[in-house]
């Protein structure tokens, strides 16, 4: 099957299995490296990306549903001031992410900090369960968001 | 390595996995794996086999073993299947879907055998002679099963660049890939690199599944002479990855004509898998972690392993110490109540002393710091206060007894000490090397793999404290060719990389300004010529610069969700002199996460209780550092079954405590 994706912003087209998983079709067919996937079941949220500016687990969602939406993932946020501010705020308060779970946590600070523009507790607590991995604890977490806010000038809290 | 440069890469999703070496060239690995629990095979009959694709079967391999240590374990399959999943055919080619349509295509033919258990092993420790004996009581002590969790650290990329043998992978144990290496093929070890990205996750990464997905690589890249790739799926590793299965153990209090206790017996069922691995490292460091740090005078131990029809029972964070203290506290906690004496006071008069002899026959000569810790833990948590309160709360009978909170403390001691294997086989060689360059740079060479970022900040600093070098011109980097390392990297890290290194910068002051630049310094552990510890004697010093802890759990029982939560948790530990406070702290909050995830069930998410976290201060010299390495695991459990016992007023003795087992005792209390 033929699937016409627009990753970051730019169209590619790859011939791949008409059943096969959004992560695989970008971690092996678009070659996007920050794409890591470990449950492939929704659990870990490892495979976090961004669909029409929507966060979702990409190895549960179908490769073929993700035609015709935008679909963004870390390499696509890097170039943007908001991601600056996400890491200064996470290197002050001392977050030291694996390379397993950095891509998914950064994605959902930025979708909820960028998209949503007012920080609130929920959100917070979203970024921190969304993504299961045990290499930073949740306080530093929780204030590495808290300091990216301010970064960014987002409300709230 | 540079911390900033590395964290760049993470943030930026750019760090390199194994997987993210492959090329679209390389060849993909399948396994196809037994589908009976045991059994011997009778036929195996393959379909046709495109050009470019192999299927390998035992004979094909150069040794069908891997060695670890003294135990030898099959690679595939010989014509006898030891458990469900195990390989016994090697299919590679380049694409991963008709990989898997040759796999459905084979057809083996098995015939089945009874599933049989074996003892494997037995050592035991006597000091009692049970004749004496007028009454016994006895009872069951189990903890669960132990799983890896990391379960993305599988993937193996093999390559060849001109002579070396590239193998980027998540292997772990370095030493034992090379020596297996050297064996299958003429490969020098010089021409062998291993790049292993760094692990900053948690400590139950599996070091015999890695070095298992290494060999089954390397041994297929020596045959078709291709770069190879290989990645379990996820059903397999969910179902045939090594365990560390729960122990057993029965124990038997004996009194005499007085009523009183005379001796103890225990006997400890190990199940180890379809083939040993560290079998008799994993015995004795359960018969001595059985006693921990209490008085041994009465007690009569036993244990043996068995072999059953499981995954083999791989490496995994403590090596059944955890488990064997877990046994000693559940136990110690029994007695002190047939006693009717407190907890604390009891562990407290058994605490082993200055003069007394260890369970390894070594006569202590200092005294030791658990004692002091115990009493200001209990001070710092009210500890006593707490349990009499409960204690007269479960006196009281009728109605108040419902509407109170169902709340309960416990107590554990706890220990962990590392480099168990090296003292007993005489083995490791870790080596620091520092270059004082011109310009005042400084070039730092490890022989370590790095599992946190906050180690090159810490190194650094030590570089700069020393040599008074600016940070930014120091260097650190990994001596890719050989790393003598094994599993556990963190303890070795603290234990001997920061030592070596602080060795090194002190030599290198000494000789700054009498040599000419560039000065080259390099320190090395030795091999050591004697045992400093030997199990067949049972003699001498099982473990270098043991940690010791204590901690105290307070735990109130959800009565609508059925669940155990904990309050606050406030722990003591001697971990010598601290080299970075933070990174202690945040080891220890990520231990306590991890264990009580495993507890709950709920190895995902948990939220952290209140942390009353405080450190002994021995007043010892700078290069007296002990990791914590498993200490909470070993700690926490214990002291966990204790405060729910005593908020329920159960009776439970094995691990995990599920919903069914509160939910019938609140119905005894409650209703």
């Amino acid at each position: 099957m033929i699937f016409n994706l627009k990753i970051n912003g730019k169209e590619s087209e790859f011939d791949a299995p008409s059943n096969i998983r959004l992560s695989a079709l970008l971690k092996d067919y678009a070659n996007r490296k920050s794409v890591k996937s470990s449950c492939l079941n929704g659990n870990c949220g490892l495979c976090l990306v961004l669909i029409d500016n929507k966060p979702v687990y990409s190895c549960i969602f179908p490769g073929y549903k993700a035609i015709n939406h935008e679909i963004t993932t870390l390499e696509g946020i890097v170039q943007k001031s908001e991601y600056q501010s996400i890491i200064k705020g996470f290197e002050l308060a001392g977050v030291t992410l694996c390379p397993h779970c950095s891509s998914g946590r950064i994605l959902l600070t930025y979708h909820f900090l960028v998209e949503k523009r007012e920080l609130k507790e929920f959100m917070i607590k979203n970024i921190i369960d969304s993504v299961k991995c045990s290499c930073t604890l949740d306080e530093s977490l929780r204030e590495g968001i808290y300091l990216a806010n301010n970064f960014i000038g987002g409300k709230g809290l | 390595m540079n911390r900033d440069d590395e964290l760049k890469k993470i943030f930026s999703g750019k760090y390199p996995g194994p997987l993210d070496f492959v090329t679209k060239k390389s060849y993909k690995i399948l396994l196809f794996r037994s589908e009976i629990d045991c059994g011997t095979i009778e036929d195996i009959t393959l379909p046709e086999i495109p050009n470019n694709y192999s299927v390998f079967n035992f004979k094909d391999l150069p040794n069908n073993y891997i060695e670890i240590e003294g135990d030898n374990i099959p690679i595939l399959s010989e014509n006898k299947v030891e458990y469900k999943g195990q390989p016994i055919l090697i299919i590679v080619g380049p694409e991963i879907d008709k990989l898997q349509k040759i796999k459905k295509e084979i057809k083996v033919h098995y015939r089945a055998t009874i599933p049989k258990k074996e003892i494997l092993y037995k050592k035991a420790i006597k000091n009692i002679d049970p004749s004496e004996k007028y009454k016994s009581l006895a009872g069951n002590i189990s903890t669960g099963d132990v799983e890896h969790r990391d379960k993305f650290c599988d993937g193996v990329f093999i390559k060849k660049d001109s002579e070396n043998l590239v193998i980027y992978s998540y292997n772990n144990w370095d030493k034992v890939l090379i020596k297996n290496i050297e064996k299958y093929s003429n490969i020098n070890r010089n021409n062998i690199k291993i790049v292993t990205p760094f692990i900053e996750c948690d400590e139950f990464t599996s070091s015999f599944d890695t070095l298992y997905s290494s060999i089954i690589s390397v041994v297929t890249h020596l045959l078709i002479k291709k770069n190879v790739y290989f990645e379990s799926p996820i059903n397999e590793r969910k179902d045939y990855f090594s365990k560390q299965y729960g122990v057993n153990s029965n124990w038997k209090l004996h009194y005499d004509r007085n009523n009183e206790i005379i001796g103890c017996e225990i006997k400890v069922q190990m199940d180890a898998g379809a083939f040993p691995v560290l079998i008799k490292e994993k015995v004795s460091r359960m018969l001595f972690g059985i006693t921990s740090y209490y008085k041994i005078r009465n007690v009569n131990i036993e244990v043996e392993v068995i072999k059953s029809h499981n995954p083999p029972c791989g490496i995994f964070t403590g090596l059944y110490l955890p488990e064997a203290i877990f046994i000693c506290e559940t136990l110690v906690t029994k007695v002190a109540n047939l006693l009717n004496l407190n907890q604390f006071q009891f562990r407290y008069e058994n605490i082993l002393e200055k003069g007394y002899k260890s369970n390894t026959n070594r006569i202590i000569k200092k005294e030791l710091s658990v004692k002091e810790m115990l009493l200001e833990c209990v001070k710092e948590s009210d500890f006593l206060r707490k349990d009499t309160s409960i204690s007269l709360i479960h006196r009281r009978r009728g109605s108040v007894l419902k509407m109170l909170p169902k709340k309960g403390v416990g107590l554990s001691l706890g220990y962990c000490g590392n480099s168990y294997i090296s003292n007993s086989k005489g083995l490791m060689q870790n080596s620091v090397t520092v270059d004082l360059l011109q310009g005042n740079i400084v070039d730092v060479k490890i022989n370590s793999t790095v599992n946190s970022l906050g180690f090159l900040d810490l190194w650094k600093g030590i570089v700069t404290e020393v040599l008074d070098i600016p940070m930014e011109n120091i260097t650190i980097s990994r001596n890719e060719r050989f790393t003598e390392q094994s599993p556990l990297i963190e303890n070795k890290n603290i234990n001997i990389i920061t030592p070596l290194l602080e060795q090194c910068c002190s030599d290198i002051k000494k000789r700054r300004f009498k040599d000419p630049l560039p000065i080259s310094q390099t320190r090395f552990t030795r091999r050591a010529s004697v045992r400093s510890w030997d199990v067949d004697k049972w003699e001498g010093e099982p473990f270098k610069n043991p940690s010791m802890g204590c901690i105290i759990l307070e735990t109130i029982i959800d009565k609508r969700s059925l669940e155990p939560k904990i309050n606050e948790i406030w722990i003591k530990v001697d971990v010598g002199e601290i080299i970075n406070r933070d990174i202690l702290i945040k080891s220890i909050k990520k231990d306590i996460l991890s264990s009580l995830g495993s507890l709950l069930n709920r190895p995902g998410k948990i939220s952290l209780p209140p942390i009353n976290i405080g450190f002994y201060d021995g007043g010892r010299g700078k290069r007296d550092s002990k990791a914590m390495g498993a200490m909470i695991y070993s700690m926490l459990p214990g002291a966990y079954l204790q405060s729910i016992n005593r908020a329920l007023g159960s009776n439970f003795s094995s691990l995990p405590v599920t919903r069914e087992m509160i939910s019938k005792e609140l119905l005894k209390v409650d209703i």
